[in-house]
């Protein structure tokens, strides 16, 4: 059972590691408009400012 | 810590900035409302969507906020009211104060304003403060100034601005949200086996690994997710005052410091309960927000349906783009298929079908041709227009829509009054129960007194109860104005569910403000000498006294409409009207209007010219006396007559009726000539109705019924009316034509659809009914919870779920409100038509 020392620290860095990803995706916009993203394959790509991430 | 690093750059960028600077986030360009960035949205000034810089209070503070003070700043975010009593201009402004989450906070603001400005009313479930004020004695920025000091933070509402800053706020809740529910999942992870193991099972040193695993993952939920309990609370004692998250943050903390201590010296940890509460509490508000930004028509929401740029055409028809705040009344503009209408105008060339169904809740694309009107926001669906512009687009009625929208939400209904009067001495019996029952269990059991008093603080929170009213009213707003019905304030759905009795004035309120054509009569040719002019068409004089042709009733239309083609008046629309599918339109030259009398003119008939009159009996020498309103006349005989009559609303019958099957009485009230009341009355079956009333009969009628105990409705003209419209209980206005502000009524239609009324007066009992549930649920549950905490029955886990349930199920009941309400069943009959009427 000693090897729980190293895995439970283990997984509180893991959870760490995932709460920083979630930040990450979080502030660059990624909930930001989680239906339209589906839509945007449909839209025309005439107005490339309006319709690409900046 | 990485996260709190990264929250505060954010915190940072937002506020830091100097004035004039756009904020830079990263936020997706991709055509949704609220999440522009400011630089392309901001269809106005620049100005209007820097945030106001918040810094420690200094010096520099009054300064934040001088730049409110400046007039063109004024104007774009503050309304001109009308002056009363003569003491000066009165401005109206609607704000977002950031920082308010319950009654306690409203009532501080209030309370500091009240003495300062004519009107305050801060509503907590909107963020927003209504402000009335007089910017020649108090000055804007000292009212801001005075709100910060509070300990909160005031934003202008100005178009731009609530976009950013939301976007950005609802990024850091939805993180916080995220940061918690995450560490309560793997806090669980470590927590159960503890649960479930048999003494003996771990180890000593096991159990002590997994309580400080979870304290680690503890920390990150106490330090930053929880972080906007305790600003609030800190706010709150600064203020001396008890506010909804004092309880809930000596809940969180008592239970972390608690457990704390037990994880070093041995004994029940409750990290778990800690977490768990604050995921559930941040769910809940974050939920909330999510509806109450769906549920209001946001002022992001209508303005962004304009487009950011607009091709504007010069006088030689070639276009440049140029932005929305360009463009200025008497512009021509091209709207693209697909594209919004940019401004309120008229098509100068073009046919089209346009989308209306954001300002007027009609769904049905409606047909354009030249010399239509097209109002900005509507959707241009399958024809190029080009479009002059009748007003700026910082006139428009769109404009006009969303600043009313804002202001309603700003205002607070009659018993969420009452809900924030009880809030605080409420609050303040809470913490003393915490503390006695703390005391209690002393005796009882001293190891469990701390999580006793925990659970007390965590259970009794009045969320749900401060959360009953406004988010049902909302919801019920937001459903009410996508279906064309604006409430001037949520009080109006209070009071319009109350009606038992509606009044309805007539003319533009059950009829149309416009005359239709009701019979073409054809006179047989009398027996007077031919006309006393002489046609002299060019080339024709050879055949002056041709028999005239033989009439009939499409001839002698198209003759009339050609003739009054460029008349304004009523009957010359309604002529028009009648005519537009018929026969084509005879030539016209020479026209001479007399007024109040009739139009002549020179009229090519089979190609011979001749004379032509078109007006009273009088002027053409037609039969006086008849039912015919206008008389056609070629060459002095009198060949055709013309009756007009009142056009009823397509609806009205079925409304009416509608109504009184709901168990309303119906009325009609109206200042016309008695056998014109009679016959709409007739028609639509109402046997209560009162001919040529004065604007005092109508007072005294209305008084009359509310001193029987009933509840009226008025629905009239919102201009004409107003006196009666605001003695009523609520009044409703047809809003066409004249400026909204102008309109003095609790309530704007702005279809043109008398059936809104009656699936309003719906939802409002439906709202009214889900309010009461929701309060009686609040009550309920605490009436519940509060005795089992005390007597030990509820560990602080379950009573965290308790209370994040609790408000959790009173918003997601007063969410049913904003799902579009079931058809009334009203099917819109085809116009009936009143003959009689000129």
């Amino acid at each position: 059972m000693d090897i729980l020392y190293l895995l439970v620290p283990l997984s509180v860095v893991l959870v760490f590691l995932i709460v920083g990803v979630l930040a990450w995706s979080v502030w660059s916009g990624q909930f930001d408009d989680v239906e339209h993203q589906g839509q945007r394959i449909l839209e025309d790509d005439d107005r490339p400012s309006n319709t690409t991430p900046r | 810590m990485v996260i709190v690093g990264r929250f505060l750059s954010v915190e940072q960028a937002l506020s830091n900035k100097s004035p004039g600077m756009p904020h830079r986030l990263d936020l997706y360009q991709v055509g949704r409302p609220a999440y522009r960035a400011p630089g392309k949205s901001a269809p106005y000034d620049r100005r209007s969507i820097t945030i106001p810089p918040v810094r420690p209070r200094s010096m520099a503070q009054h300064a934040a906020f001088m730049h409110l003070d400046d007039p063109a700043e004024l104007a774009e975010i503050a309304r001109e009211l009308p002056e009363r009593s003569g003491a000066g201009r009165r401005l109206e402004t609607v704000l977002t104060v950031d920082g308010v989450h319950c009654a306690a906070c409203v009532v501080a603001i209030e309370g500091a304003l009240r003495g300062r400005v004519e009107d305050v009313t801060v509503n907590a479930a909107t963020r927003r403060a209504r402000i009335v004020f007089r910017p020649d004695t108090q000055p804007l920025s000292g009212l801001f100034e005075r709100i910060e000091q509070l300990g909160y933070r005031p934003r202008p509402v100005s178009r731009g601005a609530i976009a950013t800053a939301e976007a950005a706020g609802r990024r850091t809740s939805l993180w916080r949200m995220l940061v918690a529910v995450l560490c309560m999942m793997q806090v669980m992870m470590y927590a159960v086996p503890r649960y479930v193991a048999d003494p003996g099972d771990m180890s000593e040193d096991v159990v002590r690994l997994l309580m400080w695993a979870e304290w680690m993952l503890t920390l990150p939920v106490l330090l930053f997710a929880s972080w906007p309990f305790f600003a609030s609370a800190w706010r709150d004692l600064r203020a001396r005052r008890i506010g909804m998250d004092v309880p809930v943050t000596l809940g969180i903390v008592v239970t972390f410091v608690a457990s704390s201590a037990a994880a070093a010296s041995g004994g029940e940890v409750y990290f778990d309960s800690v977490v768990m509460f604050v995921a559930f509490l941040l769910i809940g508000r974050w939920l909330e927000a999510s509806a109450r930004e769906k549920a209001l028509v946001g002022v992001g929401d209508l303005l962004a349906r304009l487009p950011e740029t607009v091709e504007r055409l010069d006088a030689d028809g070639r276009g440049t783009t140029v932005t929305l705040r360009q463009l200025q009344a008497g512009d021509r503009v091209r709207v693209s298929v697909g594209q919004s209408v940019p401004a309120d105008g008229i098509v100068e060339t073009g046919r089209s079908h346009t989308d209306e169904s954001l300002l007027t809740g009609e769904s049905r694309p409606i047909a354009k041709q030249p010399g239509d009107p097209l109002a900005a926001g509507s959707l241009n669906l399958d024809g190029p227009l080009v479009l002059r512009l009748t007003r700026s687009p910082r006139e428009s009625r769109l404009q006009e829509i969303a600043d009313l929208i804002e202001s309603a939400s700003a205002r607070k209904p009659r018993l969420a009054q009452i809900a924030d009067r009880w809030a605080g001495p409420f609050l303040v019996a809470v913490l003393v129960l915490a503390g006695l029952s703390w005391i209690a269990w002393q005796w009882i059991d001293p190891s469990r007194a701390i999580w006793v008093a925990a659970s007390v603080l965590i259970v009794t929170c009045p969320c749900a109860l401060s959360l009953a009213t406004p988010t049902a009213l909302i919801a019920a707003a937001g459903n009410l104005a996508r279906g064309g019905l604006l409430a001037r304030s949520p009080q109006a759905i209070e009071s319009l569910a109350r009606c038992d009795a509606f009044v309805f004035d007539k003319t533009g309120t059950l009829t149309l403000d416009r005359l239709s054509l009701s019979a073409v009569r054809i006179l047989p040719p009398t027996p007077r000498s031919p006309g006393s002019t002489v046609p002299r068409a060019a080339g024709s004089a050879d055949v002056p006294q041709t028999p005239a042709p033989a009439w009939d009733a499409a001839t002698a239309l198209a003759a009339a409409a050609a003739l009054e083609a460029g008349s304004l008046h009523p009957i010359a629309a309604a002529l028009r009207r009648a005519a537009a599918s018929g026969a084509p339109l005879p030539e016209v030259s020479e026209v001479r209007e007399h007024g109040g009398a009739g139009i002549a003119a020179r009229l090519r008939i089979d190609g011979a010219w001749r004379d032509a009159r078109l007006g009273s009996a009088r002027f053409t020498g037609g039969p006086e006396g008849g039912a015919a309103a206008v008389f056609l006349a070629i060459d002095g005989h009198v060949v055709a007559g013309f009756e007009l009559a009142e056009t009823l609303r397509p609806d009205a019958a079925a409304s009416l009726d509608a109504l009184r099957r709901d168990g309303v009485s119906v009325e009609i009230l109206s200042g016309d000539e008695p056998g014109r009341v009679a016959q709409v009355a007739a028609l639509l079956g109402v046997p209560d109705f009162r001919a040529q009333a004065s604007p005092e009969d109508k007072l005294a009628l209305l008084e009359a019924r509310q001193r029987e105990g009933r509840r009226v409705a008025m629905v009239g003209d919102g201009i004409n009316d107003a006196p009666v419209l605001a003695r009523a209980d609520v009044s409703i206005a047809f809003a066409t034509g004249a400026a909204l502000a102008q309109h003095h009524a609790d309530m704007l239609l702005l279809g043109g659809r008398l059936d809104t009324v009656v699936q309003a007066r719906r939802l409002s009992r439906r709202t009214m009914r889900i309010v009461v549930q929701n309060l009686s649920f609040a009550a309920v549950y605490n009436v519940v919870a509060i005795p089992l905490a005390l007597a030990g029955l509820m560990p602080p886990w379950l009573a965290g779920l308790g209370m994040s349930a609790s408000s959790l199920v009173v918003v997601l009941n007063a969410l049913r409100l904003a799902r579009p309400s079931p058809p009334a069943g009203i099917v819109s009959a085809t116009a009936t038509r009143v003959a009689g009427a000129a």
